[in-house]
């Protein structure tokens, strides 16, 4: 089975700049569900960008899905996308277009079907019932704007799985929430993978942040590679605070990971 | 109502709606800059289509599609925001056409309509294009919803979902320049940024739901532009400036409808 994601000696330039990701290399096999953690500015949401090609590698190759995107015309690279479904970290939206969470979730389909014709009714249901997967369906008519920002990552969740994508990429998916929502987007991504079978990579800097049943993880500093594997072996106290730089003392309790500062000073006492 | 009035209410209807779908765009995507500044950019093409005795429609259009070339890919690849570009763009457009109104005469020119406006003027083939646009912006809305909704929501999101959300914004911005050219000589291009935005602001008052608010801007901007053309006929008022104050009061009555109403629940 061909890997899902492949970097190859990526280098990737941020404004001509110092590398944002420094002959990076790494292999995610079809149906993981991967996570990317480090302390901010590690090159973490630009590795995400490379993998959706969005941005372009100076040097090396990045393949996704068995395809190099910078070498795909334009049609192939938006057959492409449509298998890939990518949940920004700043999920911006437009204010002032008022669009229901149905109608948000339909975004999913609309590169499906054919340019200027209405949605079918398959994909109408295949919307419907990822509405009710996330608990959705009561809030379907409701604008989207009016929704929480739990709600609102939820209906984005939504659209992305109704795209039915062989690839899901995340960007901080329960940033900026309450803790308990933090808790049941992340449980809920698990339980959702486990139905799919999607790759599912994620990008955080929280220890919290990753799904019980993470197969693999990336530990990411300064644009290189720190260690990767599967979590037990590289979400160590040790590993730990090697990358976010300060003592850390981890916990595991049911496939979620903790980390607490046990030194003075520096950090925000927690990963 | 003879053959001319008829061609004055016809063309503050059609005219009208199709600033008002225009606006609801240019506010979707979140730029209401850009809607003076497009107008201004054709004001100052048409302006100087007057001084080289080149047809001021054409040269408008080229000077709309050119402020949208900037805008929309040239922005992109440059990395400016379009708003920055927006503003810029927009101060150049004012000065070049002034300097063109200087060059032209002063208040005395002929071009000093461009400006102000005059509907009276419309003629038939003029009419035939202001309704053509319209119509094709409408069928373009109706064909395309799904996607134009996509983009406007988010152009990241809708690149993702593998849609050409740059192609379709470009597509945007250009076709808002071509429905502002049309209805410049009309409106006047100091006017017309009332006809696009008013209405569609209003709209977004009255309804939380897309394709009703774009059917409603172009309603009320066809109804500000038909009630603003019977106020200048009725107190022998200029058309431009009557459809700016009622485009200003349907604003303002539906603002005040929307906060009645949050006020009742």
């Amino acid at each position: 089975m061909n890997p899902a994601v492949q970097f190859e000696r990526v280098t990737l330039r941020r404004h001509g700049g110092r590398p944002a990701l420094d002959a990076v290399s790494l292999t995610l096999p079809a149906g993981s569900l991967a996570a990317v953690l480090g302390p901010n500015g590690a090159g973490k949401s630009t590795l995400l960008r490379a993998a959706n090609g969005e941005l372009r590698p100076a040097s090396g190759t990045v393949r996704v899905l068995g395809e190099d995107a910078q070498a795909l015309d334009w049609r192939a690279a938006a057959r492409w996308r449509r298998r890939i479904g990518v949940m920004p970290q700043f999920a911006d939206h437009a204010p002032a277009v008022p669009l229901t969470v149905r109608e948000v979730v339909e975004i999913g389909r609309v590169a499906h079907g054919r340019r200027g014709a209405s949605l079918s009714a398959d994909d109408r249901a295949i919307c419907t019932r990822w509405l009710e997967r996330f608990g959705l369906s009561a809030l379907a008519e409701r604008s989207f704007a009016a929704l929480s920002g739990g709600e609102q990552r939820k209906a984005h969740l939504a659209r992305i799985f109704a795209q039915e994508p062989e690839l899901i990429l995340l960007d901080e998916p329960a940033g900026h929430l309450d803790l308990p929502a933090q808790d049941a987007l992340t449980r809920l991504i698990a339980e959702v993978w486990r139905e799919t079978r999607a790759t599912v990579l994620i990008v955080t800097h929280e220890l919290r942040h990753l799904p019980p049943d993470t197969t693999h993880v990336i530990l990411l500093a300064d644009g290189k590679i720190v260690a990767e594997g599967a979590p037990r072996t590289t979400l160590t106290s040790a590993t730990l605070s090697r990358l976010f730089g300060e003592p850390l003392e981890v916990f595991e309790r049911g496939g979620r990971y903790a980390a607490v500062a046990t030194g003075e000073g520096g950090g925000d006492g927690h990963a | 109502m003879d053959t001319l009035e008829l061609r004055w209410w016809l063309g503050a209807v059609l005219g009208g709606a199709g600033c008002g779908i225009a606006g609801f765009f240019l506010l979707a995507l979140d730029l209401p800059f850009l809607a003076v500044c497009l107008a201004h950019a054709a004001l100052a093409g048409a302006v100087l289509g007057h001084l080289a005795g080149v047809s001021p429609t054409v040269c408008a259009f080229g000077g709309a599609l050119l402020a949208a070339g900037l805008l929309g890919p040239a922005a992109d690849r440059a990395r400016v925001p379009t708003a920055t570009l927006s503003g810029i763009l927009f101060s150049l457009s004012l000065g070049v056409a002034f300097l063109g109104l200087g060059l032209a005469g002063g208040g005395r020119s002929p071009a000093m309509s461009l400006l102000w406006g005059n509907l009276l003027l419309l003629d038939w083939p003029r009419l035939a294009a202001v309704a053509a646009v319209t119509l094709s912006g409408a069928v373009l809305a109706a064909v395309f919803l799904k996607e134009i909704k996509a983009v406007l929501f988010s152009r990241a999101v809708a690149w993702s979902c593998g849609l050409p959300a740059s192609a379709i914004v470009y597509a945007l911005i250009a076709w808002c320049g071509l429905a502002i050219t049309v209805n410049l000589e009309a409106v006047g291009g100091l006017m017309l940024y009332s006809l696009l935005v008013n209405p569609a602001a209003a709209a977004r008052q009255l309804t939380d739901r897309f394709s009703r608010a774009l059917a409603l801007a172009a309603m009320l901007a066809a109804g500000s532009a038909a009630g603003g053309l019977g106020l200048a006929l009725w107190r022998d008022w200029p058309a431009g400036a009557s459809i700016v104050l009622v485009s200003s009061a349907v604003f303002a009555l539906a603002a005040a409808g929307r906060a009645v109403r949050g006020n009742l629940r």
